[in-house]
């Protein structure tokens, strides 16, 4: 059980978190995105920028042609361009383009300031590029570019060329790209946060829910509740509650089975004691005497066991529903069991004492402290010398309890230390126990080798599956004044003890 | 003596009759609730021993009809179910004693004994344990036959302590029974009271269980029940 759970959290380690993943992932592919997107954007920018800048300029330069060309028709007309054209370019200012008119290898018009023979040798298509002047000097590295792009008309021998600045184009890419680059980045933060938070809710939802899975206890059967809308937890949640159900069934089958199969055994083992009884021993010879001791004797251990077996499903039962934080009386239920063991006790002659004040009170299951108690007794009653003699002690935390009869160790090791809660000690003149044969008792149906015929020798193991359950401590050791075994039962889990003055009523 | 018995298990039931009737009882066996009921209702019982195990109608609500009928002879219920809880419904339904299966035949036999001595103690009819004898109406103490004075509150003491001969009674039991104290503190009443008991009828007779309570063991032998 413990292994498993080691191996559990080994492989949790090992798994990665599913906000882990998802970060992870949402990074990489916003960030791939935003890449791809600014290089896409780049690309198709420079392509359409360019396409659609030559097409205009091609439109622009076969306009100016057109214009050129009719102004031998039209005189008028074409005085208009003429005094038009350098108007418009001024007012424009532009430097990033040029226009060029050639009309019988002359210089017509020009926006660029070259010289006339370089202006004719433009061609019609292609690069350009001049040393670029700067505050009136001439640069020898940086040259600008130019891009051409002209029209001819052979027959009137007129040709124009528009030449464009490719720094142009490319700061006009270069802003797009950069606007797209920076949109990508905002964008890409904005929804990587937004994504994070919904991953975060979540997952916190997921998180929720394994910790009310792990806040369970063994015991708890009900169904898990893990408080949220969303329908992949919904279902686990259906899914858990299910198995829940369906285990809380099997266990409780169990358990009803192991119960009524107790329960049915006892009817026929009473018939059989019954009536090995109710035969006149006087009437029968010493030997059918003792084969019905025998019957008898088998009978005892046989409803021992049964009792034992109720009792360990009973234990477990308590996993499964019953209170666990009841106020149980443990000064009242060493009367009562005390009480119930007296008789056996007083038939030869022995002695018990209680040491204890009117009422100690602890949480716990009551059916269940009984039961260990019992059996813890039933110990001590069983394997007492003879004449049996048993103290036990009921002491609600380092009170000075002394017994008025027999003396129970007194010695500080019996006390838990202040504040340690009650403790309630059983101590006999029997045999006694190793600590060593302790572990080896309270392991189920080990008899100890200890062949009184009577023991079925689950009585310990019960003792010590109960006390697990309820959380209390046992420490068996030896009982300095009566010199068997003492078994000290420390409640030490409680947190609330309240203990009652010597004379109110049990 | 007569002890009414609902058993359906033959072979209890059987055996059960047999040694009480070798005890000197009387015994009418029922295996019906039926027949339990007007049995009851037409017969006088010493003790009814109830067994609750039955199939078919439950034991516990036979008790109640019975005890609503008004009939209060004591009930001793006979049952395989053993927690606190079955136990505590068992009382609650009035039952006056409570066996678990598979019980020893002796047991069963003191705690009918027990019962009839209830009984008889609330009839005013005499007490027997052991030597001694009691006569309830007159509060007349015997011991081998020889009358010994007993004050009433000892008197009361010693026919509580009788009547439950074989259990143990506690302090608070019988502060609450004989006196309707409620325990005063460090009270030593009882303890003067036991001692002077014991002083005129044997310091044998009545056992301290440190810390517990007092008991008057159970006879030994059945012998010499009525």
């Amino acid at each position: 059980m413990a292994k498993d759970h080691e191996l559990a959290r080994e492989t949790s380690r090992e798994a990665v978190s599913i906000r882990g993943i998802l970060y992870y992932r949402l990074n990489i592919y916003l960030a791939a995105g935003w890449v791809l997107a600014t290089l896409l954007t780049g690309a198709a920018g420079t392509q359409y920028f360019n396409e659609g800048l030559r097409g205009r300029v091609i439109h622009l330069a076969n306009i100016i042609l057109s214009f050129e060309t009719a102004r031998d028709q039209d005189a008028r007309s074409a005085g208009r361009i003429d005094n038009f054209l350098p108007d418009r370019m001024d007012d424009i200012g532009v430097n990033d383009y040029f226009i060029v008119v050639i009309r019988d290898n002359a210089v017509r018009y020009s926006t660029i300031d070259l010289p006339s023979e370089e202006l004719l040798a433009l061609p019609l298509s292609g690069r350009m590029s001049h040393p670029a002047t700067f505050l009136g000097y001439e640069w020898p590295i940086t040259f600008i570019d130019w891009r051409l792009y002209g029209v001819e008309d052979l027959d009137r021998n007129v040709r124009v060329v528009v030449g464009l600045w490719q720094g142009e184009m490319f700061l006009g890419i270069l802003t797009v790209t950069l606007f797209v680059f920076t949109v990508g980045l905002l964008v890409g933060a904005v929804s990587l946060l937004l994504a994070r938070r919904v991953v975060g809710q979540v997952v916190h939802s997921l998180e929720d829910s394994a910790a009310a899975v792990m806040r369970r206890t063994e015991n708890e059967m009900t169904p898990i509740r893990l408080n949220t809308r969303l329908r992949e937890l919904t279902q686990i949640e259906d899914a858990l509650n299910d198995l829940i159900a369906r285990l809380d069934d099997t266990v409780r089958r169990e358990r009803n089975f192991i119960a009524n199969a107790a329960h049915e055994l006892r009817t026929p083992l009473t018939a059989v004691r019954a009536q090995a009884e109710a035969v006149e021993l006087q009437a029968v010879t010493p030997e059918v005497r003792g084969q019905i001791d025998g019957m008898l004797e088998a009978t005892d251990r046989a409803s021992r066991l049964i009792s034992q077996l109720l009792q360990l499903a009973r234990s477990e039962a308590v996993a499964t529903g019953a209170s666990d934080q009841e106020p149980v009386d443990l000064a009242a239920i060493a009367r009562d069991l005390i009480a119930q063991f007296t008789p056996e006790i007083l038939k030869d002659r022995g002695d018990i004492e209680l040491v204890a004040p009117a009422s100690v009170i602890v949480p716990g299951n009551r059916e269940l402290i009984h039961a260990l108690l019992r059996n813890l007794l039933e110990n001590a009653v069983k394997y007492a010398g003879a004449p049996k003699r048993i103290v036990v002690t009921v002491d609600p935390e380092a009170a000075g309890l002394q017994p008025a009869g027999l003396q129970p160790d007194a010695a500080q090791s019996d006390r838990p230390e202040p504040g340690a809660g009650p403790a309630v000690r059983i101590e006999d003149n029997g045999p006694g126990m190793s600590p060593a044969d302790f572990k080896k008792a309270v392991a189920k149906f080990e008899r100890l080798g200890r062949k009184s015929g009577e023991g079925a020798g689950l009585g310990l193991s019960i003792v010590q599956d109960i006390a697990q359950r309820q959380k209390l401590k046992l420490t068996p050791g030896r009982s300095q004044s009566l010199g068997g075994l003492k078994i000290i039962v420390s409640f030490t889990r409680l947190s609330s003890v309240r203990s009652a003055p010597d004379s109110s009523p049990a | 003596m007569r002890v009414l018995i609902y058993e359906d298990d033959p072979a209890i039931g059987d055996a059960v009759t047999r040694r009480l009737q070798q005890g000197g009882y009387t015994v009418d066996w029922v295996q019906e609730g039926v027949a339990l009921r007007s049995a009851a209702e037409y017969d006088d019982f010493t003790v009814i021993i109830l067994d609750l195990g039955l199939p078919g109608e439950d034991g516990l609500t036979i008790l109640k009809g019975l005890r609503t009928m008004g009939a209060n002879t004591p009930v001793l219920i006979l049952t395989a179910r053993d927690s606190l809880e079955d136990r505590v419904r068992g009382l609650d339904a009035s039952a006056d004693d409570y066996l678990v299966k598979p019980f020893m035949m002796d047991e069963l036999l003191a705690r009918v004994r027990a019962l009839a001595r209830r009984k008889a103690a609330k009839a005013q009819d005499t007490v027997r344990c052991g030597d001694i004898e009691i006569e309830p109406a007159g509060m007349i103490v015997r011991k081998n036959g020889e009358i010994v004075e007993v004050a009433p509150k000892l008197f009361n003491l010693l026919l509580t302590l009788v009547v439950n001969s074989g259990r143990v009674l506690t302090r608070s039991e019988l502060d609450e029974k004989l006196y309707g104290w409620s325990g005063e503190a460090e009270s030593n009443t009882l303890e003067v009271y036991v001692s002077q008991l014991r002083r005129k009828l044997g310091a044998d007779l009545i056992k301290t269980v440190r810390g517990v309570g007092y008991i008057i063991p159970r006879e030994k032998s059945i012998a010499g029940e009525k």
